[in-house]
């Protein structure tokens, strides 16, 4: 198996798109209503804490991703079925990704396309990103995200200029109290997108310079947190909190605001691009981690299965649910509760307890073999 | 092996590259730049649309046919009829430039709310365009009215109601995504600008009329009509419809007129006008205080004042000072005494800046609207006079 490296600025934009990705399609903390801001400004902290548990998870065993952790703290056989678990989980994540997508634009550019094609179109895309390799990922998001930024910076610009925001909007500031921020954060602004991050276990451990890597871990919360905040700020003083609520895509909704002396309009394509480079890197990023549990099982390299994958993600991706209505529903009330918590703390957390506690018992007896790694 | 794959990367290029099922041949389709909405005899509504006819808006192409082609369809879904309409028109209509939507008055009065579901829903139909209702006429007959110079009313309303908002503010400018907010939200009731058809809507809707010097019939723009909730509740005259564009800080450019001694008047121009609004709940009532700061020169004037001398500036602003705040204030009054409906959104303000006491009295606002106490409190300085000084009217012998 061929070693991967990816560099500490690759690590650094994939992250910002990974957060980014379907979390500004979608719009997140929309139960704050007008306040959704500030649950996002307090979802960052919970960030913070997330990429540094796991971080400590990683960094127990150097080297090691979360696979092969668990067969230092299970047994192999106990970890392939944990993997596998975790296998289905990221390749569900994927296909839920790409059905984000494939509703955008089947429901907002092109009414008429089969939402099959428009999957298929993009999973065949990401199929060969990861046959070439997680490299090639993150040189494709390094290459894209000075756009992401220029993109988001225009559309603010354009906004402002038209005279489609009004800052009062987010009057007034906490005026229903802490209530309803807390319930948008608890659970689901945590799990979604921070809690996510837990795919990150894959990649972490084979960033070329680990030494700088939690610096750059967080960093990247912040600025992907920085920037969620600001398109959600950015949203509320176009749209007003109504129709923010009202909107599918919100920060479609916004850009199709902007109209400037009739000539400057329809600048959907910028925000298409935006959240399209977002879904591309945060579908990836779950195809891989999806496709490492592959490999841990069988013992092949990744890239074989990346084709096989990316078309059962593409399938399923149309198959999770019949209708919008379906797979927002899911999304909101039992993936968070049924797969988001056990998967990003519940197992994690019974991981690090079981390699801390191997790990004690392994300086306990320095001289005894049969601990191999 | 390698033909194998050079096949299958044609066939890929062949299918991924092709384009997709959305496209449209722009010989194949017909702009729409105007739709009505009208009371239905037999169903719930009568759509008209209006598609234009571009060659003819090319003044080097034109040839005299008539510029647009105006159709109706009746039915219960605009949904549905948007596509229906085709029973009358050739190609396939494009919605994503609609410039006007015009709603008769027979329709407003009964509350028009559920059709704008659609045009919010609808992905190709922009949120921003003009939203008008048609005065004591249906909406249908306002279309079909061609005008000289952009030929298809709802092309020329939509440059009219520019044109008016920037220089003088007759027209609320409002756009339906305002119109859904104020319906939503709690503390404002919407407005929208209503259009009445001057002369013989008949004789308007052909190409004859844009030949005329007074053509026999023409749109204008007449007053302000005001809603409670999603019914038409009247109309204000467009005086009115200027001060509320005061009041709602929208005000680009406008001109009042100031009695300056007995039935001599003076014009001003006011180029610079800012508005804050203050509000709050006391005991139960609100206090409305609207701050209007506002910047002008002499457009013209009867009496014979010396514009010379710093005085006379400020004396003739004390006196435009006082016009404002009696029209502005007479406009409020008008709308709390006879309609009761919050047009202003000054509940949005108290909404702001005093949320603890509004959510009290949110469910009832409007009847807290009726009896607030406003205050209004101008300062307008007069910066020039144009390109003379003393009026040569005080020379006239």
């Amino acid at each position: 198996m061929l070693k991967e490296n990816i560099s500490l600025s690759q690590l650094l934009t994939l992250l910002i798109n990974f957060l980014l990705g379907s979390a500004i399609v979608v719009g997140v903390g929309g139960d704050a209503k007008k306040d959704a801001w500030i649950a996002i400004a307090a979802s960052i902290m919970f960030g913070f804490g997330i990429m540094l548990f796991y971080y400590f998870l990683i960094s127990r065993v150097p080297g090691k991703n979360l696979y092969e952790l668990m067969e230092i703290g299970f047994k192999r056989p106990l970890a392939i079925i944990f993997s596998n678990i975790y296998s289905v989980y990221f390749l569900y994540l994927a296909s839920r990704v790409v059905r984000d997508f494939g509703e955008l634009i089947a429901s907002a550019i092109l009414p008429s396309t089969p939402i099959e094609i428009i999957s298929l179109t993009i999973c065949l895309l990401m199929a060969y990103i990861l046959y070439l390799g997680l490299e090639v990922l993150g040189r494709t998001s390094e290459i894209f995200t000075p756009y992401l930024f220029g993109f988001l910076f225009l559309l603010t610009i354009l906004l402002f200029a038209s005279g489609n925001a009004n800052l009062h909007e987010i009057k007034p500031v906490l005026g229903d109290g802490l209530k309803p921020v807390l319930n948008a954060l608890f659970p689901t602004l945590i799990v979604f997108p921070f809690g996510e991050l837990i795919a990150f276990t894959l990649i972490l451990p084979v960033v070329t310079n680990f030494k700088y890597c939690l610096r750059v871990s967080l960093l990247g919360v912040a600025i992907a947190g920085a920037l969620l905040l600001f398109a959600m700020f950015l949203m509320i003083v176009t749209l007003g909190a109504d129709a923010l609520l009202r909107s599918n895509f919100p920060m479609l909704s916004s850009a199709r605001e902007v109209s400037i002396g009739n000539f400057i309009e329809r600048i959907d394509a910028l925000v298409v691009f935006i959240m399209m480079l977002g879904i591309l890197v945060k579908g990836s990023v779950f195809m891989f981690a999806g496709l490492k549990g592959l490999e841990y099982t069988f013992r092949l390299p990744y890239r074989y299965f990346s084709l096989p994958v990316a078309m059962i993600v593409s399938a399923y991706s149309v198959l999770i649910s019949v209708n919008f209505g379906d797979h927002w529903q899911e999304g909101l009330e039992m993936v968070p509760y049924f797969l988001h918590l056990p998967m990003q703390f519940g197992l994690p957390s019974l991981l690090l307890i079981a390699v801390l506690w191997k790990k004690r018992k392994k300086k306990a007896k320095p001289g005894t073999k049969g601990m191999k790694f | 092996m390698k033909k194998c794959g050079v096949m299958s990367a044609i066939l890929l290029a062949a299918i991924l590259l092709a384009g997709c099922w959305d496209q449209r041949e722009l010989g194949e389709i017909t702009v729409v730049t105007g739709m009505a909405v009208d009371k239905g005899e037999n169903d719930k509504y009568i759509l008209t649309v209006e598609g234009i006819n571009a060659t003819e808006l090319n003044n080097r192409t034109a040839s005299g046919f008539a510029p647009s082609i105006v159709y109706s369809a009746e039915g219960n879904s605009l949904a549905e009829l948007t596509y229906r309409v085709n029973e009358g028109m050739s190609r396939h209509l494009i919605y994503s430039h609609m410039r006007t939507l015009i709603i008769g008055e027979e329709l407003a009065k009964e509350g028009i709310i559920d059709f704008i579901d659609f045009l919010e829903r609808n992905r190709e139909i922009r949120d921003d365009f003009n939203i008008l209702i048609a005065r004591e006429a249906k909406g249908s007959d306002v279309l079909k009215v061609t005008y000289q110079f952009q030929k298809s009313t709802s092309l020329k309303l939509h440059t009219q109601l520019d044109t008016m908002m920037k220089d003088w503010g007759g027209d609320p400018g409002v756009r339906m995504n305002d119109v859904i907010t104020a319906w939503t939200a709690p503390g404002r009731q919407p407005v929208m600008a209503a259009v009445r058809i001057k002369g013989d809507p008949e004789a308007g809707a052909s190409s004859e009329n844009m030949m005329k010097v007074t053509p026999d019939a023409l749109v204008v723009l007449d007053s302000l009509a005001i809603f409670k909730g999603d019914k038409l509740e009247g109309f204000l005259t467009l005086e009115d419809s200027r001060n509320y564009l005061w009041i709602q800080n929208k005000i680009v450019k406008t001109s009042i007129t100031a009695e300056c001694s007995e039935n001599k008047y003076m014009g001003l121009r006011v180029y610079d006008t800012r508005t804050k609004i203050k509000g709050k709940l006391e005991n139960g009532k609100a206090r409305i205080k609207i701050m209007i700061r506002a910047e002008a020169y002499i457009d013209g004037t009867h009496c014979n004042d010396q514009f010379d001398k710093a005085k006379t500036y400020e004396e003739n602003g004390e006196i435009a000072q006082k016009q404002i705040n009696d029209m502005v204030t007479k406009t409020i009054e008008k709308v709390q005494k006879e309609y009761g409906t919050d047009i202003f959104g000054f509940g949005e303000v108290v909404l702001r800046q005093d949320y603890q006491n509004f959510k009290k009295v949110r469910n009832n606002w409007d009847e807290k609207f009726a009896d607030a106490d406003i205050q209004v409190d101008t300062t307008l300085i007069i910066r020039r006079t144009g390109i003379r000084t003393k009026s040569f009217l005080k020379e006239v012998k």
